[in-house]
């Protein structure tokens, strides 16, 4: 009881980070006819992830590698089987109810479906000063006024406050999204894809509102994302997932100038780069092989069915996530125990 | 419909049923205060009720009252009658052909009647036979149906004698006899079936004239026989077939009033009196009957609807 | 509430022209068609007849007057008088009050009844949903009217005892409906988005789930009001819904079937009234279903 009645406080007041600990979720592939599972998906398995206030984190990956899985722990929609949420050092997995909502307060969620993400038979003013009014933060007859002001904030005409979300773009609803996550001044906001299901022209739109958002009010911003462009755009450090795990971690502009993990490097080469002249010259570093079965992983490294340098041991050795050089950790036995800057070759030239 | 299926659907069946016997059960325990004199009456003598309670096996415990009861339905043994002392099962046997007889020729006028006028102003939408249909099925979906039986006991009965006002004959005593009893009713009862089957057969004949390789077959130049033939009326029947398993309960609930209305001793009758009577052996038999009735009519449209299903006969 | 730097109002993506609200737009091709306006226009009607009822009456609809029984129409009795010799337009008229009523409690007890059931079946799934769905399963195999047989049965004869039994009989379609409904409406993100903000579950559901499976609800609604006046009509001619002096349609059809030799035509007014309003509130019901699905359409 002490313990959650000092996690309020720090709510209220000033929680600055949140680290996520050796998480695991399991989901329900298949069922016998008891309805028990009989095959479980590892979608996260094993996963550390710290975010501090003012920093953005990217969480990048193919689908199925368990990123958004990631996101939903973080975000406190999914409870993890196993490990730890824990917010400035307090664990929340065991929160429900009142004590559950309080703590959601401080974490809100953007999704990436702008279209179903909005209640269809609220108005945009509701949806966006929805979250005050659970909070008890305004009252009714407050709501339009509090809505108009959100509303400006993400750059948006507050006039649309009477309008109903069918009658706005996705560009338009994605920036009602984002003011309905910002009405209780939450220090993190957890993306998933934000901007995936938009166009071109309104992707970068609602990237830079997110990193002006961010510069002027240090929020903090665990993006998820498939498309590394995005995350060099605004994340300060990046976890690329595979398979359930982060194969590696460090400040963004270290692993994009020196990606460490050979499924990093296949993920940074499909980037377009600006210049046409080296955009050309790049070789692409195509993934062979087949994803491997979901429900029956190798033992040793699971992304060696499909890794250009796959060695003997990579079969027997999982291997674990190590320091590879100040803050860049990598989980390849490329890297184990050589230390930084001795792996491979890399196949683009530099 | 493979094997494993069909013992699904028949087990979903014999769930349903098992469950309305729980409610039906139910029902005695539900009634407020002493249901042995409830069912005495309010002059019976103690001795009465004490007999009528070991009649009736309340003075044993709940489950053990609900097995026996079970059981005995089981074995064909629906109780007795409170107030003649019958077995349920006689009284309801006695009932039964009336009433299936009239839900049984109302059932078939709706669909000679009904899906013909349909599959008509499904092929010809906009025309003013299609018109007339929508709007005939419309009214008649709101008449009550026992309205209607008394309508035509006057026209047909009081004012022009052609048919018999009340009773039923049995088909044994002549099929003339007994089809000029139950025409009236049958009649009442199956219009707003006939209507329902018009507006769903209305409904499906146009949807699949809309459909893609319809129009591919109508520009090549087919003819309207033919694809009334091939596509129309195999499509059709499936939702069709459907919506006469949804009818089974409403044709047996219309029954009770229309049976009152045309004077036939069906199971409707025998029902209304149970309840006056406070006979609840005899409203349970019913309940329990009409209940089977329905899951067994759902489960023969389940087999039809595979058997005009390709789709669903090959899975 | 501080006000960043935030770029300026965007002004490229202008939604489509139609600016109207939703839920007026819906109103709108709701009464395009006529016979949608001719429904809603006799329901008000009734509604307005009903509430005059004691002021517009031309006569006391329990004055009996034994002396001048089965009157024909006449410009005094407009539809003649019944077997006691009481006005029959007069109690035609008191009777609309319940023609309305009973419908609108017997659907309110099955919306009470099927709509939470309805919602928590389809979002626990689940063993609860298991077992509320067999249930209603079983509850949908006894036919209607005879179910509500054994309802009364149980708590007798009488006008409320009747609505509340078609309520009971009602709730398992309508459970049926919002369960089906709230499965899909669970699986949108905006549930998880309030979830998310930190609504409590009650919350989502009766401000989330609930208007989004209002459209079929509605549908279905008034489809049984329909369905529940034939039930009370067809009940009070047995005997077991409205007692006498009242009068509902129902029991003024027994009275003209008693007294069918005497007065052949007392079968048409109060049957007539019902047709009609069983129309209206079916043909309400459709135009309701054809606005949503063009709605949904677009």
């Amino acid at each position: 009881m002490t313990d959650t009645a000092h996690l309020r406080r720090d709510v209220r007041g000033a929680t600055r980070d949140l680290s996520l600990r050796n998480l695991v979720k399991t989901y329900p592939l298949t069922r016998d006819v008891l309805g028990r599972p009989r095959a479980r998906v590892r979608a996260v398995d094993g996963v550390d992830l710290d975010v501090t206030a003012g920093m953005t984190v990217g969480v990048v990956g193919e689908s199925g590698s368990g990123k958004s899985t990631l996101g939903r722990l973080a975000s406190l929609l999914e409870r993890p089987d196993s490990g730890a949420v824990a917010l400035d050092g307090h664990d929340t997995t065991a929160l429900r109810g009142r004590e559950l909502a309080e703590v959601r307060r401080s974490i809100q969620v953007v999704f990436q479906d702008p279209f179903g993400s909005l209640d269809p038979t609220k108005t945009v003013g509701h949806a966006v000063a929805e979250p005050l009014l659970v909070h008890r933060r305004v009252r009714r007859p407050g709501m339009l006024a509090a809505a108009e002001d959100l509303l400006a904030r993400v750059g948006l005409d507050p006039g649309l406050a009477r309008r109903y979300p069918e009658q706005l773009s996705g560009g338009q609803r994605q920036r009602v999204c984002i003011a309905r996550a910002l009405a209780l001044s939450p220090w993190l906001l957890v993306a998933d894809e934000p901007t995936s299901a938009l166009d071109l022209s309104t992707r970068s739109e609602i990237l830079n509102l997110l990193l002006t958002l961010q510069q002027d009010t240090g929020l903090s911003i665990l993006l998820v994302s498939h498309d590394f462009a995005t995350i060099q755009h605004l994340a300060h450090r990046v976890a690329v997932m595979y398979r359930g795990r982060v194969v590696e971690e460090g400040p963004t502009q270290d692993v994009v100038r020196e990606p460490l993990h050979p499924y990093t490097k296949a993920l940074l080469s499909a980037v377009p780069v600006p210049d046409p002249k080296i955009q050309r010259t790049r070789s692409r570093i195509l993934l062979r092989g087949e994803s491997p079965d979901p429900t029956a992983l190798p033992t040793g490294c699971r992304f060696q069915s499909r890794c250009a340098f796959a060695m003997p041991s990579c079969a027997q050795t999982d291997p674990g996530l190590v320091d590879a050089a100040p803050g860049h950790r990598v989980a390849c036995l490329l890297h184990q125990g050589i230390g930084a800057g001795t792996g491979p070759t890399t196949a683009a030239p530099e | 419909m493979r094997p494993t299926a069909l013992l699904t659907r028949l087990g979903g069946g014999l769930v349903v049923l098992w469950l309305v016997s729980l409610l039906t059960f139910a029902l005695l325990q539900l009634v407020p205060g002493d249901p042995a004199e409830l069912v005495a009456g309010d002059s019976a003598t103690p001795a009465r009720v004490a007999e009528i309670r070991t009649q009736l096996g309340l003075d044993r415990p709940l489950v053990t009252q609900y097995l026996s009861w079970l059981g005995g339905i089981l074995h064909g043994d629906l109780g007795r009658s409170v107030f003649t002392g019958d077995p349920v099962a006689d009284a309801i046997l006695r009932a039964a052909p009336a009433t299936l007889s009239i839900t049984f020729v109302a059932l078939l006028i709706a669909v000679v009647v009904g899906v013909p006028a349909g599959v008509v102003a499904g092929l010809r939408r906009g025309s003013w036979l299609d018109r007339a249909v929508s709007l005939l099925a419309t009214v008649g979906i709101a008449m009550p149906g026992f309205w209607v039986a008394m309508l035509l006991v006057l026209v047909l009965a009081l004012a022009l004698n052609l048919l018999p006002a009340t009773g039923y004959s049995p088909l044994g005593e002549g099929v003339g006899e007994w089809f000029s009893h139950i025409a009236i009713p049958a009649t009442a009862l199956g219009l707003a079936t006939a209507a329902e089957l018009a507006r769903h057969a209305r409904g499906c004949v146009a949807d699949v004239l809309e459909r893609p390789y319809i129009r591919t077959a109508l520009a090549r130049g087919a003819g309207s026989a033919w694809l009334v033939r091939h596509h129309v009326l195999r499509n059709a029947a499936i939702p069709v077939v459907t919506v006469l398993g949804l009818q089974a309960g409403r044709l047996l609930g219309g029954a009770i009033v229309i049976e009152m209305v045309c004077g036939v001793d069906g199971l409707g009758t025998l029902a209304i009196n149970a309840i006056l009577q406070r006979d609840f052996p005899i409203l349970q038999g019913y309940v329990l009957l009409s209940a089977a009735i329905v899951v067994v009519v759902n489960l023969l449209v389940d087999g039809t609807y595979s058997w005009l299903n390709p789709k669903v006969r090959a899975s | 509430m501080t006000t960043t730097s935030a770029p300026g109002p965007v002004t490229g993506h202008a939604p489509e022209p139609a600016a109207a609200a939703p839920r007026r737009r819906t109103l709108r091709l709701l009464l395009r068609r006529p016979s949608t306006v001719v429904a809603v226009g006799f329901l008000l009607l009734l509604v307005l007849l009903a509430v005059l009822a004691p002021w517009i009456s031309p006569h006391d609809p329990f004055a009996q007057d034994l002396a001048d029984r089965f009157a024909p129409y006449s410009a005094d009795h407009l539809l003649g008088t019944d077997d006691l010799g009481r006005d029959v337009a007069s109690r035609l008229l008191y009777a609309i009050k319940l023609a309305l009523l009973a419908p609108l409690i017997s659907v309110g007890v099955a919306l009470a009844l099927g709509v939470p059931t309805g919602l928590w079946a389809g979002l626990s799934r689940g063993v609860v949903d298991a077992v509320l769905s067999r249930v209603a399963d079983a509850l949908l195999s006894l036919p209607g009217l005879a179910f509500a047989l054994a309802i009364i049965a149980v708590v007798g004869p009488g006008l409320a005892n009747v609505m509340v039994a078609l309520g009971i009989v009602f709730a398992p379609s309508l459970f049926r409906v919002v369960r089906g409904a709230a499965m899909a409406v669970a699986e949108e993100p905006f549930i998880d988005s309030a979830r998310s903000i930190g609504s409590p579950t009650s919350r989502v559901l009766w401000v989330h789930v609930l208007p989004n499976v209002s459209a079929p609800l509605l549908v279905q609604a008034t489809i049984l009001m329909g369905l529940a006046l034939l039930s009370e009509a067809g009940l009070s001619f047995l005997g077991l819904g409205v007692q006498p002096p009242e009068a509902s349609w129902g029991s003024m059809l027994r009275t003209a079937y008693e007294n069918q030799f005497e007065a052949p035509l007392s079968v048409l007014p109060p049957g007539i009234a019902v047709v009609v309003t069983v129309l209206a509130f079916n043909t309400l019901g459709d135009a309701i279903r054809d606005a949503m699905t063009a709605r949904g359409r677009r």
